[in-house]
């Protein structure tokens, strides 16, 4: 019941959202996405209370929700609500500085909608063939909303992140089509769930495993933006609408990592932990390297946030890659991550709006344009770089600590490079923010900044305190990595 | 858009050819999938062509940051 409410809500809302025609019903517009996002929230807080209680939540043996599914519903409705809610504000002041129209607007939540119906769909279908569909349904739906401002950059980005997707996830069901190989040998002809593919796993050749888990790390890993799959995101990122770039960063990749993780269990079963561990720490610590230096030499804080994503998949990918401790701190650490990301791109929305430009160099002095942005921007900064308090620096801490007894080369190289990070940041993040600005000061709307002091307020509380249900489903969903 | 595609049939021939094909209802999501994919990649050729005059996307590559 709780799964298919929380499908058909977002589907509902789309199908509604097309039928609204005229340019006064912006308000019915933004009144369907708070209201779906609402009811996506609470439904998707019910369905991560049933899995507390009872290990699983199913429907029809078609859809499952386990820990791990619990934990990236949990994110989602979180992230996408604050989305929906600041996208209203946002969208009303590009109307009205004549960037967008109505039409526009209307496009905008129908996609969205249909974004988050695919993301609920794909975390939640207990088949990696409907997985994959639901992915690939995530490039097409968030295609045009990267093209969104019809802009020569805009239409190239959203044209190399469908392309490359689409070449990346067909490598990717590739992969996905080897690991069904033994169950369907073993005369399985119904819908083929991860529980059964993992119950046939250990008959697998070990070659092909390993060839598949290759394929799906390729193919999914181009999805997660790991280096060198990523050309795609700073690209993507820098030219989808800010609330967009936010869900692409904060939530998208996780649901890739999450496909990832799914056949990682399968290639452990076949061919042992080593192997999957090998390939996603050496995508880890690539990822992380080749993004420090970007961030270092950046010159657009849209694109800086993007390779920041990178960066942090690539912190996400050694925690599972080390397993263990840091397995679970990797899935925290994905946690914290989607929310100061959202924070920052959010707050990039703000200053965006404000500044007319995502160029570093022309963005000055923020605090004494839109103060509550700043301080919000600053404490996102302070959060994604791994400054304590925040639960950033426990998750990274925690990944070193595992990494520096087993892979201490490895370590130390990220240590570096996430020295480069804060550095790089830094630099540009004081500039941007304390520089001198002739600007008069600009009064913030309520619907601009509340959404991200609720992120920020949430990402304090977890960092300070995992309430015993989260910890709970952590520590389920990594027991197995 | 040919080399996807391309790509796309030689991967379902593959599992065709090996005895890996899936129940009606993924059948039909992947066909689904595919057709949608056309549709959505011809309206951004169309687009591509409407903006920049030519198919040939390495006009695009001379684009710089706004």
């Amino acid at each position: 019941m709780l799964i298919t409410l929380i499908l058909i809500t977002p589907f509902v809302a789309s199908l509604l959202s097309i039928l609204v025609q005229k340019k006064e019903g912006m308000g019915i517009l933004n009144f369907l996405a708070i209201a779906a996002s609402v009811v996506e929230f609470i439904v998707g807080v019910a369905i991560a209370a049933a899995v507390v209680k009872n290990g699983s939540y199913s429907l029809d043996g078609l859809f499952s929700v386990d820990a791990l599914g619990a934990i990236l519903v949990l994110i989602l409705v979180t992230v996408g609500a604050m989305v929906s809610w600041y996208s209203t504000g946002y969208l009303k002041a590009e109307v009205a500085k004549e960037i967008i129209g109505f039409h526009r607007v209307r496009q905008y939540f129908v996609l969205l909608h249909l974004f988050l119906l695919a993301m609920f769909f794909a975390i939640m279908t207990v088949s990696p063939i409907f997985m994959w569909i639901a992915i690939e349904a995530t490039t097409l739906s968030t295609a045009f909303l990267i093209s969104f401002y019809h802009k020569p950059s805009a239409l190239e980005a959203a044209w190399k992140y469908l392309i490359i997707n689409s070449v990346g996830l067909l490598l990717g069901f590739l992969g996905t089509l080897l690991f069904l190989y033994p169950a369907i040998q073993a005369g399985f002809r119904g819908l083929s769930s991860w529980q059964a593919l993992l119950g046939q796993a250990a008959s697998l050749d070990p070659a092909i495993a390993k060839i598949a888990f290759i394929f799906v790390m390729v193919g999914y890993g181009t999805k997660v933006g790991l280096v060198p799959m990523h050309t795609w995101l700073p690209d993507a990122h820098s030219k989808a609408p800010s609330p967009i770039s936010s869900l692409l960063s904060g939530m998208l990749l996780n649901v890739a990592f999450l496909a990832v993780l799914r056949f990682k269990q399968l290639a452990d079963a076949a061919v042992g932990v080593s192997f999957s561990q090998n390939i996603l720490i050496f995508f880890g610590i690539i990822s992380i390297i080749v993004a420090a230096f970007i961030i270092f030499g950046q010159k657009n804080y849209k694109r800086l946030l993007a390779y920041s994503s990178i960066e942090h998949m690539g912190i996400i990918s050694l925690g599972f890659g080390f397993g263990g401790a840091a397995a679970f701190a990797g899935l925290l650490h994905m946690i914290y991550h989607s929310l100061a990301k959202s924070i920052l791109f959010l707050s990039a929305g703000n200053i965006l709006l404000t500044f007319s430009s995502t160029k570093i160099k022309k963005v000055k002095g923020v605090i004494s344009v839109l103060p509550v942005t700043a301080v919000l921007f600053m404490i996102g900064f302070l959060a994604i770089t791994g400054v304590p308090p925040f639960g950033i620096f426990i998750t990274e801490f925690s990944i070193v600590s595992v990494g520096i007894h087993t892979y201490p080369v490895v370590t130390i190289i990220a240590l570096f490079a996430l020295t480069l990070v804060f550095v790089g940041f830094l630099r540009h993040v004081v500039g941007m923010i304390f520089a001198d600005n002739p600007k008069t000061m600009v009064k913030e709307k309520a619907v601009s900044i509340v959404p991200i002091m609720i992120l920020v307020f949430i990402l304090i509380a977890l960092s300070v305190f995992i309430p015993p249900a989260i910890h709970t489903l952590i520590t389920a969903a990594t027991s197995a990595y | 858009m040919v080399g996807v595609l391309s790509l796309e049939n030689a991967i379902v021939s593959f599992a065709f050819s090996t005895g890996l094909e899936q129940a009606p209802g993924p059948q039909l999501g992947i066909i689904f999938e595919i057709a949608l994919w056309v549709v959505i990649a011809t309206v951004f050729a169309s687009m591509i062509y409407q903006q920049f005059g030519s198919l040939n996307v390495a006009t695009m590559a001379e684009l710089k940051e706004d």
